[in-house]
C-alpha cells in the first residue's frame, strides 16, 4: 500500500482549492485597484505622448488597471457603518446560538432518555427537513408570518371569536395585523429554524456515548436527578455542546440568504455586504477585506471554544479522581 | 405527567420544524398562484412541472453536478486519505489542518475565494467552475470519513495480500477497499448531500446562465416562487423520505437503541 504517487494529486488539490484561493483573498484584501497615473504631454507637432510615473514615455494612452498594496480598505472597514453591521451580525448570531442551545439541548436529552422506544426514527425525523431546499423552507415561513399570512389570520379569527380578548389586546396597543416579518426577530427565527438540527445532532451523539454506569454510580452515591444532570450529564456533554455551538454560530454570523428573505433587506448583515461587493458594487478588494475580517472573527471564536474544551477536559479528570 | 411533558416538548419542536414543510406541500396542490388563497385541490403544478424547461434544466444541473462532484470527490478523497495515512506525523498534521480549513471557513469565504481563483485563472464561470467548486468542498468530507476506517484497519492485511502474490492494486481492491467501504460510502453520501443542498458556494462560482435548483429558487424568491417548485420539492422530499425509511426499516422494527453513527442518515 506504500504509494507516494497518491500524495501528489491530493497535495495539488489542497494547494489549488484551499491554499491558493485563501491567498487570493489575502492579496485582494490588502490591495486596491487603480489606473496607472500619467501626465499628458502635447508635443510641438500636435501629437500626444504620455509620461508615466517612472519617467518613461509612451504614445498609447495607458488604460490598464493595476493592484497597489494599500491598507485603505482596512480603514474603510473600521468606519461606523461596517462596524455596526459586524456588531449586529455578531449579536444576531449569539442570540441564535443561545436559543438553539436552549431549545436543542432538551431535545437531545429527551431522545437519549427512555421515553422514546425508537430514538433512531426520531433522529431521522429531525434531519429529514434538511432534505427540502433550505431557501424554500425559509421562504415558506413568509406565508406564515406575512401581514396577510396564516398566523395573522389565526389571530384575527381568535379575536373575532373572543371579543374580550380583542378589547384587551387593543387596549394594550396590539394592532389587528401584527408585523412579524422584516425585522431582527424574523431573521433570528429563520436562523433558529435552519440551524436547530445542527445543535441537536452533536449533543445527542455525545450524551448517547456517555457511559450510563456513571449516572448509576452517581445515583448510588445519593445524587438527586438535578445533581446527576449538573455533575455528570452536563460536563460530559460539553464537547457536543461546543461542536453544536460552532456549527450554528459560524453559518449564522456569515449568512446572507436568511437575512435577505426574513429581513426583506431591512436587516443587512456582514454577509450581505460581502455578497454585494462581489455582485452589484463589484469591489472585490473591499469584499476580500471584509472576508478576511469574517475569517478572523470565526477563527478567534473557535480558538476561544477550544480553550474552554481543554480546560473542561482537565477539570473532568480531576472530578473522576 | 413528566413523561407527557417531555413528549409534548418533542411534538412541539417537530411541529416547528415541519410546519413550513407541510405548508409547502399543501401549496403544491393549491389551484391558485397566490399563497394567500386556497383555490381548491389540483395536480396541475405537477403536470406543468414536467414541461417547464427552466426548472427541469436546473434540476438536471443539480443532479449531474451532485453526482459527478460526489464521484470525483470520493475518488480524490479516498486516495487522499490513503496518502495522508501513509505520511509521517508532521506532514500529515500539516495537510490535515489544510483540508480542515474549508470546513472551518464560512461558506461565503469559500465561495468568494473560489470565485477569485477562477477569475485569476481566466476561467469563464459556468458549469465547469460550478463542478470544480463542488469537488473542492466535497473532498474534505470524504477524507474525514475514510480516515477513521483506515485507522481501524489491520496494517498487516495489505502485506499479507502481497505475500500471497497480489499486486498492490489487487491488494487494494480486494483487501483494503472492502474494509473501508462504509467510510467511502458515507463520504460519498455526504459530498452528494452537501452538493445538492448548496446555495452559497454555487452562487459565487456559476455564471453564463447555468443555474442549479438553489439558485433558481433564490432568483424566484424576489418575485414569488412558482408552485411548480413546490411540486418538485414535494416529489424530492417524498423520494428521500421513502429511501430513508427503506434503509432504516429493519432497525426501526427491531426497535433497538442505536448509536447515531450506525443510523443510516446522510446528513
Amino acid at each position: 500500500m506504500k504509494n507516494k504517487a497518491l500524495t501528489v494529486p491530493f497535495v495539488l488539490w489542497a494547494a489549488i482549492f484551499v491554499v491558493v484561493p485563501l491567498l487570493m483573498i489575502l492579496w485582494y484584501g490588502v490591495t486596491v485597484e487603480e489606473t496607472i497615473p500619467y501626465t499628458e504631454i502635447v508635443l510641438d507637432d500636435g501629437s500626444v505622448i504620455y509620461e508615466l510615473e517612472d519617467g518613461s514615455h509612451t504614445s498609447e494612452k495607458p488604460y490598464e488597471k493595476r493592484a497597489r498594496v494599500s491598507l485603505s480598505n482596512f480603514k474603510r472597514m473600521l468606519e461606523p457603518t461596517y462596524l455596526k453591521l459586524l456588531l449586529r451580525s455578531l449579536k444576531i448570531a449569539v442570540i441564535t446560538t443561545l436559543i438553539c442551545l436552549l431549545l436543542g439541548y432538551p431535545v437531545a436529552l429527551i431522545l437519549t432518555g427512555r421515553d422514546f422506544k425508537r430514538p433512531a426514527l426520531w433522529l431521522m425525523l429531525l434531519i429529514l427537513p434538511m432534505w427540502m431546499n433550505f431557501l424554500l423552507r425559509t421562504y415558506s415561513w413568509l406565508s406564515i408570518l406575512e401581514n396577510s399570512g396564516i398566523l395573522n389570520g389565526l389571530i384575527a379569527s381568535l379575536r373575532e371569536a373572543i371579543p374580550a380578548l380583542d378589547e384587551w389586546l387593543l387596549a394594550r396597543g396590539v394592532r389587528r395585523r401584527i408585523v412579524f416579518l422584516y425585522n431582527e426577530n424574523a431573521v433570528i427565527l429563520g436562523m433558529v429554524y435552519n440551524y436547530l438540527s445542527f445543535m441537536i445532532m452533536p449533543i445527542y451523539t455525545v450524551i448517547e456515548k456517555t457511559d450510563r454506569s456513571l449516572l448509576e454510580a452517581a445515583a448510588d452515591l445519593g445524587a438527586n436527578p438535578v445533581q446527576r444532570f449538573l455533575r455528570v450529564t452536563l460536563p460530559y456533554s460539553l464537547p457536543g455542546v461546543l461542536e453544536g455551538v460552532t456549527m450554528v454560530f459560524v453559518p449564522a454570523v456569515t449568512t446572507f440568504v436568511i437575512s435577505q428573505l426574513m429581513g426583506g433587506g431591512k436587516v443587512p448583515l456582514i454577509g450581505d455586504i460581502i455578497q454585494n461587493q462581489f455582485g452589484k458594487s463589484s469591489d472585490w478588494h473591499f469584499g476580500s477585506t471584509l472576508s478576511l475580517l469574517v475569517m478572523v472573527v470565526v477563527l478567534a471564536f473557535m480558538g476561544a471554544l477550544n480553550r474552554i474544551d481543554k480546560e473542561e477536559a482537565a477539570q473532568k479528570e480531576v472530578r473522576i479522581l | 405527567m413528566k413523561k407527557a411533558l417531555r413528549r409534548a416538548y418533542i411534538a412541539l419542536i417537530m411541529a416547528f420544524l415541519y410546519a413550513p414543510i407541510v405548508l409547502l406541500i399543501l401549496y403544491s396542490f393549491n389551484d391558485s398562484k397566490s399563497r394567500a388563497v386556497w383555490g381548491g385541490f389540483t395536480l396541475r403544478w405537477y403536470q406543468e412541472l414536467f414541461s417547464d424547461t427552466a426548472i427541469l434544466s436546473a434540476l438536471g444541473t443539480t443532479l449531474t453536478v451532485g453526482l459527478l462532484s460526489a464521484v470525483i470527490s470520493t475518488v480524490l478523497g479516498t486516495a487522499g486519505a490513503i496518502a495522508l495515512f501513509q505520511l509521517r506525523r508532521r506532514p500529515r498534521h500539516a495537510l490535515l489542518s489544510v483540508i480542515n480549513l474549508p470546513m472551518l471557513n464560512s461558506e461565503v469565504v469559500t465561495g468568494v475565494s473560489l470565485m477569485l481563483l477562477f477569475a485569476m485563472a481566466h476561467v469563464q464561470l459556468g458549469y465547469v467552475t460550478l463542478l470544480l467548486a463542488h469537488v473542492g468542498f466535497g473532498v474534505p468530507y470524504v477524507v474525514l470519513s475514510v480516515l477513521p476506517k483506515l485507522r481501524q484497519l489491520d496494517p498487516h492485511l495489505a502485506e499479507a495480500a502481497q505475500d500471497l502474490g497480489a499486486t498492490p492494486l489487487q491488494g487494494f481492491l480486494r483487501v483494503i477497499l472492502p474494509d473501508i467501504m462504509p467510510g467511502v460510502f458515507s463520504g460519498f453520501l455526504m459530498a452528494l448531500t452537501m452538493s445538492i443542498d448548496d446555495f452559497v458556494i454555487s452562487f459565487f462560482t456559476t455564471g453564463s446562465g447555468v443555474s442549479n435548483l438553489s439558485i433558481t429558487i433564490y432568483t424566484m424568491a424576489k418575485r414569488g416562487i412558482s408552485p411548480k417548485i413546490n411540486a418538485l420539492s414535494t416529489l424530492i422530499f417524498l423520494c428521500v423520505f421513502a429511501l430513508l425509511i427503506g434503509l432504516n426499516l429493519r432497525d426501526f422494527k427491531r426497535g433497538g437503541r442505536k448509536k447515531p453513527d450506525e443510523v443510516r442518515i446522510p446528513y
